[in-house]
């Protein structure tokens, strides 16, 4: 048997067999980057998934919160980036809330940097930020004779419609602080709280390997490298069998 | 050999590294163009007026949703009035992050349109002054669209759409506004 012949029959023979166990990751890399250019079509930033394993597998730990501020007969409550007021999701809230008080039939939230006016139903009355808001850094929230007082790092603010603030000078305001949640909120808490990442997220670990670890993406490189491989392998034969059948 | 492939390699990497160390932060950070403060010290020549607040009605929210295409943020908006004249400072997500834009109308034409703050990682050019003197003297139809059209930058088309978005609904609550008084 020629050398050519030789070499030919061991490209063919590794080409099959490496293409077939590669070809999990070749599928998994198609159907994630198919899916990954029509992310919004297909809502993946929007959907998310929560399972304990994969959580687990992802080093993603349940954090839940213990505490919240009582507003009224409803609760706030909060982690470093999510909010609800009892079920209902506070969008719009980013930051871990620094309190919350009832307030003319609203509910006044700060976190570090915004001042937020919900009704109960969670819908948002306006949010007052940066050179809207007495000062930029904000600390906590009180109520002093009916009006919302906001905590800044230079001093107390009050206002009457979150729109004007004045100074004040009386320093024992009752700040508003968390207390301990009541039993009945506890499943709304596991149900927003558990980690959970969106579909969009877990698809681009997926895509780029990060999902199988620290050097997942290595491991994906290396994949890519081999369909490299298997193109010009792939390429070879074709070219051979053409010339071949030209002969004849 | 002639050439030192470990110093290249060395090389290389501090090389992408530095680059991608300064290149983050141009790429994704917030970048603020102009203050409010400074933009209403432009709108009304230097004199501020005092802050007023338009309720989000129901009728208001249909009209903001048909130009939004979803539900207005939020159920009050503030604003300033002075001498015929409203500034309004609005947001509205780009690809994935607020702009935020303020306006001065005046009968009912646009009279100023500028960025004040910028969040994405591209399509930052809408700033500038020779996309947003197009905005100048735009007025709402009935249809609730512009009556001038606005040229689209390349690569930029959604934040364009953002800032037309914002562009009608300024318009829509100055006359809603105006209607209150």
């Amino acid at each position: 048997m020629s050398y050519l012949t030789k070499a030919i029959r061991w490209v063919r023979h590794w080409h099959a067999r490496i293409g077939f166990f590669a070809s999990l990751f070749f599928i998994s890399m198609v159907v994630s980057g198919v899916a990954l250019n029509h992310t919004k079509t297909l809502g993946l930033a929007e959907n998310t998934v929560s399972a304990p394993w994969l959580m687990q597998w992802m080093g993603l730990r349940a954090d839940l919160p213990t505490e919240g501020y009582k507003v009224g007969e409803q609760y706030v409550i909060s982690s470093s980036d999510k909010a609800v007021l009892d079920s209902h999701i506070l969008h719009h809230v980013r930051n871990e809330v620094l309190g919350a008080v009832s307030w003319n039939g609203l509910v006044a939230i700060v976190d570090k940097n915004t001042l937020y006016l919900f009704d109960s139903s969670a819908n948002l009355i306006d949010h007052i930020g940066g050179e809207n808001l007495p000062k930029p850094s904000l600390k906590g929230i009180g109520l002093l004779n009916q009006q919302v007082v906001l905590k800044t790092e230079n001093g107390a603010y009050q206002t009457d419609d979150a729109l004007h603030w004045k100074k004040l000078s009386i320093k024992n305001i009752a700040w508003c602080e968390k207390s301990a949640l009541p039993k009945s909120l506890y499943q709304i808490v596991e149900a927003n709280f558990s980690p959970s990442i969106s579909l969009e997220k877990m698809l681009l670990d997926l895509h780029s390997g990060r999902i199988f670890g620290r050097y997942g993406p290595l491991l994906m490189d290396l994949v890519a490298f081999i369909l490299f491989l298997l193109s010009i392998s792939g390429v070879w034969m074709y070219l051979r069998v053409m010339r071949h059948s030209h002969k004849k | 050999m002639w050439f030192d492939l470990e110093k290249i390699r060395k090389t290389l990497q501090t090389g992408l590294l530095v680059w991608s160390v300064f290149m983050m932060p141009i790429a994704f950070a917030e970048e603020q163009y102009l203050s409010q403060e400074e933009f209403l010290k432009e709108a009304f020549n230097q004199q501020t007026p005092a802050l007023d607040v338009l309720w989000i009605t129901k009728d208001v929210g249909m009209q903001a949703e048909k130009i939004l295409g979803h539900k207005p943020n939020q159920l009050r908006q503030r604003y300033w009035k002075k001498d015929g004249k409203t500034a309004w400072v609005l947001e509205e997500i780009g690809k994935e992050e607020p702009i935020t834009a303020g306006f001065v109308i005046e009968a009912g034409k646009i009279q100023a349109a500028r960025v004040l703050v910028y969040r994405e990682s591209r399509g930052a050019e809408i700033r500038y002054p020779a996309f947003l003197k197009q905005y100048l003297g735009a007025q709402l139809t009935g249809g609730a669209t512009l009556n001038q059209p606005i040229d689209g930058i390349s690569g930029a088309t959604l934040s364009v759409n953002a800032m037309n978005r914002m562009a009608r609904l300024a318009l829509m609550f100055d006359s809603q506004s105006r209607e209150n008084k």
